[in-house]
């Protein structure tokens, strides 16, 4: 029985003995790194109320701590217990402690879900057919060369560091399976193959929730909404965005052209 | 043969997991880098350092080898197992258990909500989750 090696000089020593492991896995390491003491660090720096504050936004106070709960270096618990260590009130922390819910709910969803993770829980609510989406992801969505700026930098992000804000993975779902009709599961694999928190309970529900086969209508967004949340982060000017510049109105006519007439 | 061990699969990587407290008697905490199954889960290259660097920060017996195959070699008693959702683990885990005695720990809960109860939607979930969510350990020990 081999034994692998847990001392490294340093990092880069180990991510050469990772590649001699896996020749076959894709990119480079990314800039975050594993392990208990990172964890804690991440845990120290929390600040649940600036986070029910800001979550939403590209530069809010988001605690960065999803890798090491998905990989159970703390549980959830865990940081529960800790953000209320640092709350007068609980409450105050009301939507840290409910993203830590939406978790456990992904997790109990999972659990009794007889067929598994990777079929349609619901019919589309689009208009569409699941055969209408195409089940592989195109090149360019893979290459981050959409042509769509803010949808190519939040993709050079995934592929660069395994971390993307919550906010800007519903947009990136969101356009790959609406804008351009790819199935959720052909996305969330892709995800799961790239982010350091892919979770298949939480990624691939929700997906499922943004395209529809888990919740009551379609997630879209337009650029007004990246502007909103990452304008100054990313390129959200018009020129470089054309397909996301419309309004929702127009949009949903757009993509989902069967629907119409349907609306109120 | 070996008395009882414990399996930290990826998805247990920390030394708070209750499958801890059985620690005193394992004769071993391994986690085992099977190959055929991380090829299968696709991981890129971050993943599989990011995984790497946890484990070595767990310092625990890092076994190279297909899963059913090195236990089959440690020939355990006993195999204590942390519970998880994840269909690759779970497939592993139904392997073993189908040559081992196996046992299956789960974490403490963020809420307490009977595990039969179901939920379709969030909203639904967290009318029963709000509760507990709010107190340290899901109030475990305290008045229900």
């Amino acid at each position: 029985m081999f034994h692998l090696p847990t001392e490294f000089s340093n990092r880069d020593q180990l991510i050469a003995h990772v590649k001699t492991l896996a020749p076959w896995a894709e990119g480079a390491a990314s800039p975050y790194i594993g392990g208990q003491q990172a964890a804690t660090q991440r845990l120290q720096n929390i600040d649940p109320v600036a986070y029910g504050k800001t979550r939403n936004f590209g530069n809010g106070r988001v605690s960065l701590l999803s890798p090491y709960v998905h990989h159970g270096v703390f549980s959830l618990n865990h940081v529960r217990n800790f953000a209320l260590s640092r709350l007068e009130n609980p409450q105050d922390g009301v939507k840290f402690i409910q993203e830590l819910g939406w978790r456990d709910f992904w997790q109990r969803v999972a659990a009794h879900i007889p067929h598994g993770l990777w079929e349609d829980l619901e019919p589309y609510k689009t208009g569409f057919d699941r055969d209408t989406y195409t089940d592989t992801l195109p090149a360019d969505i893979l290459q981050a060369s959409t042509g769509v700026a803010c949808i190519d930098h939040f993709i050079t992000t995934l592929l660069d560091t395994g971390y993307v804000h919550n906010h800007a993975r519903m947009y990136l779902a969101s356009y790959i399976v609406h804008f351009r009709r790819v199935t959720w599961q052909a996305g969330a694999r892709w995800f799961l193959c790239h982010l350091l928190d892919g979770d298949e309970a939480s990624n691939n529900l929700s997906w499922q929730w943004i395209a529809s086969t888990f919740s009551n209508k379609p997630y879209i967004f337009n650029l007004e909404n990246v502007a909103k949340y990452f304008g100054g982060l990313v390129d959200t000017t018009p020129e470089n965005n054309r397909p996301l510049d419309a309004s929702y109105e127009n949009l949903t006519k757009r993509l989902f052209p069967n629907l119409v007439g349907e609306d109120d | 043969m070996t008395d009882t061990v414990i399996w930290l699969h990826e998805k247990a990587l920390g030394r708070t997991h209750p499958v801890m407290q059985d620690a005193h008697k394992a004769t071993k905490i391994i986690h085992i880098w099977d190959d055929g199954y991380y090829r299968a889960q696709g991981y890129s290259l971050k993943r599989l350092v990011f995984i790497y660097e946890t484990l070595c920060a767990l310092k625990i017996d890092i076994i190279h080898g297909d899963s059913l195959a090195v236990f089959r070699a440690l020939s355990p008693q006993k195999i204590i197992v942390p519970y998880t959702v994840a269909s690759g683990i779970t497939r592993l885990y139904h392997q073993l258990a189908g040559e081992f005695d196996c046992r299956l720990i789960k974490d403490v809960p963020f809420a307490q909500i009977a595990p039969e109860d179901k939920f379709r939607r969030f909203f639904k979930y967290w009318q029963k989750a709000k509760a507990t969510a709010f107190l340290r350990d899901a109030g475990a020990g305290d008045v229900a």
